[in-house]
């Protein structure tokens, strides 16, 4: 992309986050109420609440996606690998993963305090458990697709075991990686605010739910809401970003 | 120059893929070193098991392959494959590709960034370099398979279908860079074609596989294949003639 592309790109982003502000404030005037505050207050409260403990919530909230999102994505492309380069092994594990997938894993919520305990081991756990059957998914499904021309090919080329596994099999995933965990995101965070909000003094979900709501705090409510929102807006751009650079080919 | 020893050799050799009709019964063909040979016949006859048996990813199930004398066990150092398109890993520029077969064979950094200049240069593709396959043409991307596969400097090159799909005009220039590769390597060359004129212009020996099993199989001798001029001459039109009729039989 050209410089001039790339700061036109900036100011058109920019444009659409300032209609945003602009029908909030005036959804906010409308609606006369502090149940609904303007942004410019949410945002000098935020401001405020960042340096008064919100940024330690923030914290450790990032640490807990960041943790599952690496744990998923290491055993998540393993496993879509292992399965998507063998017919057999796909054939096996296909009932397997189609009766598992479609479960909402926050069901498993209690057997996973059961077993882990309230601290963060359970909750990474949970988030790491979506995140990683929408990576196996993905991962199985772009390694399967590579083309038997390319394998042969490779092979003829005498490339043994390693070579196969780095030169073909892990980027022929990396696609399918980074699709699924920008499906996956956005269940992950609103699950994270769910087991937030117990068992627990820190995080994003018990800053809004407890520390907020439960005193009617509006503007710091909104804050959280913001704060889960950049939070979010951090790790879409960072996937964005490492695709890119990990992806180079596959750019149109 | 021709040396008439074998480099590879069918002995009855039958082959079918699981629970469907054999594609080979009893073949036995023999291609000596520095010979140029083309396969033709229609698809689903078995050209392409029959390369992938050469290169040693697939294995007879009765009957033996040798390649110089001794059974094919598996691929082989310096057994050459190019396949129609799809063969270039697409997450790799054009000299990470080329790299690959040299990476695989433990050169060194300085050698192998010397063989690709050398070989982007033999093939026309010097700008190419830092492309990515899908970000060239079919033509090009050929040239590509076929750099990866002589840099590695092989004795015996399988080409399936390797010219299938470029417009005419590309495929000329292509036959061309081949012709001249080949010659001045000296190595031997199997190409697979459901292309007359292809086969014609291209190779010395051509073996027409038929539709049923191919345990008699026609083998067509054409001495002026090759040549930059043949096309142009009477010659050319009779074996036309000649393998178009040997191919309906």
């Amino acid at each position: 992309m050209k410089t001039s592309g790339k700061y036109l790109a900036i100011i058109r982003q920019l444009t659409t986050v300032s209609i945003f502000m602009l029908i909030w404030y005036i959804a906010s005037y409308l609606v006369n109420s502090n149940v609904l505050p303007d942004p410019i207050s949410v945002i000098q409260t935020f401001l405020q609440e960042l340096g008064n403990g919100l940024i330690d919530h923030i914290m450790i909230s990032s640490y807990r996606v960041l943790v599952s999102i690496v744990i998923s994505a290491f055993i998540g492309t393993l496993a879509g690998i292992f399965i998507g380069m063998s017919p057999k092994v796909y054939s096996i594990s296909a009932p397997v993963i189609y009766l598992t997938y479609p479960i909402p894993k926050i069901v498993f919520l209690p057997l996973v305090l059961l077993f882990l305990g309230l601290g963060d081991v359970s909750k990474i756990f949970l988030i790491t458990l979506i995140l990683f059957f929408q990576v196996v998914l993905l991962v199985r499904d772009n390694v399967r697709n590579v083309s038997p021309e390319l394998i042969l090919s490779v092979k003829s080329l005498g490339a043994g075991w390693v070579t196969m596994m780095s030169k073909v099999y892990f980027p022929a995933a990396l696609p399918g990686l980074f699709s699924a965990l920008r499906i996956s995101t956005g269940v992950a965070i609103a699950v994270l605010f769910f087991v937030e909000s117990f068992g627990t003094q820190e995080g994003l979900g018990y800053y809004i739910l407890i520390e907020s709501w439960g005193r009617l705090a509006y503007e710091e409510l909104y804050s959280g809401v913001l704060a889960m929102a950049i939070l979010g807006l951090v790790i879409y751009y960072s996937l964005d970003a490492s695709e890119r650079y990990f992806c180079k080919w596959n750019q149109h | 120059m021709v040396s008439d020893q074998l480099i590879a050799e069918f002995k009855n050799v039958s082959f079918s893929y699981v629970s469907s009709m054999p594609v080979l019964d009893d073949f036995s063909w023999q291609v000596n070193s520095s010979e140029s040979w083309s396969i033709i016949g229609p698809s689903g006859c078995g050209k392409t098991t029959l390369i992938y048996l050469l290169t040693g990813l697939l294995f007879p199930s009765k009957g033996e392959i040798e390649i110089e004398g001794s059974p094919l066990k598996g691929p082989r150092e310096t057994t050459g494959l190019v396949l129609q398109d799809r063969g270039l890993l697409p997450w790799a520029t054009v000299s990470q590709n080329i790299a690959l077969g040299l990476q695989i064979r433990n050169f060194s950094k300085e050698q192998i960034e010397q063989k690709i200049e050398l070989w982007l240069s033999k093939l026309g593709i010097e700008e190419l370099g830092s492309r990515y396959p899908n970000q060239i043409s079919g033509g090009q991307r050929q040239r590509v398979a076929l750099a990866r596969t002589l840099i590695l400097d092989p004795d015996l090159l399988l080409m399936d279908e390797p010219f299938t799909g470029l417009d005419a005009i590309t495929r000329e220039s292509l036959y061309d860079v081949s012709l001249d590769l080949g010659i001045t390597a000296g190595l031997s060359s199997i190409i697979i074609t459901h292309d007359i004129n292809e086969a014609l212009r291209l190779s010395k020996n051509i073996l027409v596989v038929s539709n049923s099993a191919s345990n008699k199989p026609i083998i067509i001798k054409n001495p002026s294949g090759g040549l930059l001029e043949y096309p142009e001459t009477k010659e050319f039109q009779n074996m036309k003639m000649r393998l178009t009729e040997a191919i309906k039989t």
